[in-house]
């Protein structure tokens, strides 16, 4: 079914177009305001309840820097401080620093794609809500000495349940759980979004760079994440359970979670940093008035660092006697890493310095000018630390502490204050003051070096981390008062500019379009809908170089000028060239994904404070609310629609070039990733203790446990395979044969799961005795979640089926399901042959 | 049905194919390191003090590291070749093939870089 397209001609649109955009589009009002799904709306929530958490933890800082000020100060315990600094770094990196660059992807990137909104709207509002519940119950932990202690990283055996006994540690482990499900839905949102809903014309080579930045954001987020996911699950089951993970006596390693948590950890930072070097990549263009230099080898290093980011994960840890030959490793990837990053910096100030005229002046720039001072100097000293024998001597000194927010306050939070000033005027009726801002930037830039560059030199001097206090006799008095002076200096900046936000900060659309008068998208005459028209884009900046493009769309000149199925609906284009391919029905407003959201948290929480069955409850409450939210997609096909311009499209795809199938796959990518970090995680526990293996063949459990295993996995793919070809028979008699496959192949993925449970618990083992026992466990502990996935989708779609909603024609549910059980399939039976297989070739002939 | 389609009609680019050309040069640098830095840990755990340890460890550094950086090398030479073998055009997009060569060329910075610690330091001795 391919789009046809005659020769377009201009003509007036009827009356009444845009009023039906608008009624369609509309926001709720009242307090059904919280069930809107509109990116601007979610986008400048999500902002917002990210900004609301820099505030909170920099008021924490402000507490440790009080305490700090002056030696032996007692103004907070130890315990106390301890809190404190794990909550504020705990808050800044997930809580603050991941959420506010997702906001801005879904704030600002439909606008810049000139697409309607996001492809699954609905997500990003669940994200939102789990974020924000979930956020504010961890964050408020701090107020009755509930929260964690053991730093943001949370090593054990510190955080074990031997030397953190309460139930602190579980707030980090099972709060922090849900708020990377909402990234992870958040990420799905933007690599499908980015790559299907272009503009008509916006092949690869024409995106914007934010756009790249933010498809390689979430693509580092798939892979990153799920480390720390199976770090913070195998240590809730050791807590919890006593599953011996990273406990050396019984075979475990407290190094595995180091390793865990920072191959998630340091790619986290660039997780951070390439969206906001996006967003400076579309600010200078803008502010210079030239087009970016560079701007495909800016392409290549955001490539480049987001894959390199992922071979630096040791340089935090050189202090732990890892051999020196991996050392070396990571200290040259460390150091390459640079390279890339630099290519930005340079590219910036190429564009800066070919400005046609003056540079303008503006807040935003000024922030970009601090940026680029700030974070080169932090990105100097992260190559010194990158040599191990340097790092050696600073290794949990105040010299990383300088760096870390050399990097991150100036690669981040300083590219953030400039977004405000520079996308103030797209989402405000008025924008921010220029006059107040400059005095924001000022304090903010002077506070911060003289908070932070003093650290530096406190560091060589040997100023530990993480200490609540220092001893006089280290003479290190002066430095801190002086960082103690910059901090609140850096807050009174951040102070002013919240005060301006209330005096001016007005949601709605400003009186004055494309004050900046720069050349993307973003900035064509909006409304709730976007743009009047989704515009034919011929060039990067279309505003710089199809002058008429404002006017053409506001006419109605281009694409999908009304709404032809009469709902929510944008256009769906190929992923290199941007050719258009279907319409793409979007559910609007509704309670049940917030309910969703909040009963996710409520199961976390409540799991937290031992409340198990209240948990069970609130969880089947938001498996049910799920149900109730998904039951309005999947809307079936219906006859083509002319979207405008003489192009007529298909308004329902099922299939691998579905939006649905995309987003299936990138989850996918996220269970694969968490099994190969279990992997790894596996091996590396066989290399610390391989005694704990099995090694004779008494040992091992009997071949008919796996053999029966994997006929009961393979067989689910099998009934899954016929179900597809029963639905697709087109014989009514055999049509009811499919809900039957369905469930058979759902309860052949339990019942494998459970026979190779049962398989090792009639030979003896149990996951508390060894890390191998707990790592065998573990195995069926991860299909057993898919599986039990599995089942809940399986019932979804059979009550589909008998409410007539699945048929041959309407199967982007079944189809879905199908690859989920694939998936589980594939996974059971690698797991068979690493738990079953691998042993095997340790065994001694007897 | 009319006004459905289950992906057949218009050619696409398939995406996978055309990723796998855009990003070849870091895919293979991540499998090289991957490569590298396990079998030596492997290595050094299986082989404890057996003598043929420091050996082993250095002829398989040096063997991954030429087989990754001739696979970056024919990219960077043939990008048609790599196209064709891939079952992507993109390698007649001028920005799709600067870019994958680009990815290349730091790519192969990168593996030279990661295999030269061995020619300086012990294989599996630790530095205190």
């Amino acid at each position: 079914m391919s789009s046809s397209q005659s020769e377009h001609t201009p003509h007036a649109r009827p009356p009444g177009e845009e009023e039906e955009l608008k009624r369609i589009w509309a926001t709720p009002k009242g307090l059904r305001a919280i069930t809107a799904v509109n990116n601007n709306v979610v986008g400048l929530l999500y902002l917002g309840a990210a900004f609301l958490f820099f505030i909170l933890a920099g008021i924490l800082a402000l507490l440790m820097r009080t305490q700090l000020a002056t030696s032996d100060n007692t103004f907070l315990s130890q315990e106390l401080y301890n809190q404190i600094f794990t909550v504020h770094g705990t808050t800044m990196m997930f809580l603050f620093a991941v959420p506010a660059v997702e906001a801005l992807g879904v704030l600002l990137l439909p606008q810049m794609l000139a697409a309607r909104d996001l492809p699954f709207p609905r997500l990003s509002a669940f994200a939102v809500w789990a974020y924000i519940v979930g956020g504010l119950v961890f964050f408020s932990t701090v107020f009755y000495g509930m929260a964690p202690s053991g730093g943001w990283f949370m090593y054990p055996p510190l955080t074990s349940s031997q030397y953190s006994p309460s139930n602190n540690a579980d707030f980090w482990l099972l709060g922090i759980g849900f708020i990377e499900i909402s990234a992870i839905a958040g990420a799905i949102e933007i690599i499908v979004g980015t790559l299907r809903t272009r503009p008509p014309g916006m092949s690869l080579d024409k995106m914007p760079i934010f756009a790249w930045s933010m498809l390689i954001f979430a693509g580092m987020i798939v892979f990153a994440f799920p480390a720390v996911i199976l770090a913070t699950l195998l240590l809730e089951f050791e807590r919890a359970f006593g599953w011996p993970f990273f406990i050396a006596e019984r075979g475990g390693d407290a190094l595995l979670w180091q390793h865990l948590f920072w191959f998630f950890g340091h790619p986290e930072v660039y997780i951070i940093f390439l969206p906001a070097a996006g967003l400076v990549s579309m600010i200078v263009p803008a502010m210079a008035r030239t087009p970016l230099i560079g701007y495909h080898l800016i392409v290549v290093a955001l490539i480049a660092t987001g894959f390199f980011s992922f071979g630096l994960w040791v340089h935090h840890m050189f202090a732990t006697g890892i051999p020196a030959l991996s050392l070396t490793f990571f200290s040259a990837a460390s150091m390459a890493v640079a390279i890339p990053s630099g290519i930005q910096v340079f590219s910036w100030i190429a564009t800066f310095a070919s400005a046609p005229d003056r540079v303008k002046i503006t807040t935003a720039t000024l922030f970009i000018f601090g940026f680029l001072f700030i974070f080169v100097l932090g990105g100097l000293t992260g190559v010194m630390v990158a040599m191990v024998p340097f790092d050696w001597q600073v290794h949990d000194t105040y010299f990383i502490v300088a760096h870390l927010h050399y990097v991150l306050i100036g690669g981040m939070v300083f590219p953030l204050f400039a977004t405000f000033y520079y996308w103030a005027p797209m989402v405000s009726k008025t924008p921010l003051s220029e006059r107040l801002g400059r005095w924001v930037f000022g304090l903010m830039f002077v506070g911060f070096n003289t908070a932070f560059f003093p650290m530096h030199i406190s560091g060589l001097y040997g100023m530990p981390r993480r200490v609540w206090t220092y001893p006089a006799e280290l003479q290190l008095d002066t430095l801190n008062l002086v960082s103690t002076v910059g901090a609140f200096i850096f807050a009174a900046g951040v102070c002013l500019f919240v005060i301006d936000l209330i005096i001016r900060f007005r949601p709605g659309n400003s009186k004055v379009l494309n004050p900046w008068k720069a050349g993307t998208l973003e900035w064509l005459p909006n409304d709730v809908y976007c743009t009047r028209t989704i515009p034919h884009v011929t060039s990067r900046e279309p505003l710089w170089d199809q002058p008429n493009l404002a006017a053409e769309v506001a006419s109605g000149q281009h694409y999908l000028p009304n709404a032809p199925t009469g709902g929510r609906e944008t256009i769906v284009t190929s992923a290199i060239e941007a050719k258009p391919d279907y319409l793409l029905q979007m559910p609007g407003p509704g309670w049940a994904h917030v309910l969703a959201a909040v009963f996710t948290a409520g199961f976390f929480l409540l799991l937290t404070v031992k409340l198990v069955v209240a948990a069970i409850l609130s969880g089947i409450a938001a498996v049910v609310a799920c149900f109730f939210w998904v039951w309005e997609l999947d809307p079936g096909p219906s006859k083509k629609v002319d979207v405008g311009r003489g192009v007529e499209l298909d308004t329902y795809r099922s299939g691998p070039s579905s939006h649905s199938w995309w987003a299936m796959i990138v989850l996918m990518l996220v269970a694969a990733s968490l099994y190969l970090s279990f992997m790894f995680s596996y091996f590396y526990l066989w290399t610390v203790s391989p005694d704990a293996w099995p090694t004779t063949i008494q040992d091992s459990v009997s071949i008919l446990y796996p053999v029966s295993c994997a006929v009961a996995f393979l067989g689910a793919s099998v009934f899954i395979h016929w179900a597809s070809r029963t639905l697709g028979g087109g014989r009514a008699s055999a049509a009811w044969s499919a809900p039957v496959l369905i469930s058979v192949s759902a309860v052949a993925l339990i019942v494998g799961v459970g026979l190779e449970v049962w398989g090792h618990w009639s030979n003896g083992l149990r996951p508390t005795e060894s890390s191998y026992g707990a790592m065998v466990y573990m195995a069926s502990v991860l299909t057993g979640q898919l599986a039990f996935t599995v089942f809940v989708f399986a019932i979804y779609t059979n009550a589909r089926f008998f409410a007539g909603k699945l048929n041959n024609s309407r199967r982007v549910t079944f189809d879905n399901l199908a690859l989920l059980i694939h998936f589980t399939v594939a996974q059971g039976l690698f797991g068979l042959a690493l738990i079953h297989g691998f042993p095997q070739l340790l065994v001694i002939p007897q | 049905m009319p006004g459905s389609s289950s992906d057949h009609g218009t050619k696409r680019e398939p995406i996978a194919t055309a990723l796998l050309f855009l990003l070849f040069g870091p895919l293979v640098w991540a499998l090289h390191f991957l490569a590298v830095y396990g079998s030596q840990s492997m290595l050094c755990t299986v082989l404890q003090n057996q003598s043929p340890r420091d050996q082993a460890i250095d002829v398989t550094i040096w063997a991954l590291t030429v087989c990754a950086g001739a696979l970056v090398v024919w990219a960077l030479m043939r990008p048609h070749h790599l196209a064709d073998f891939l079952k992507t055009s993109l390698a007649g997009n001028p920005f799709h093939r600067a870019t994958a060569y680009f990815l290349c060329l730091l790519s192969a910075f990168a593996i030279a870089a990661s295999a030269l610690g061995s020619l300086f330091v012990d294989n599996c001795d630790t530095l205190r």
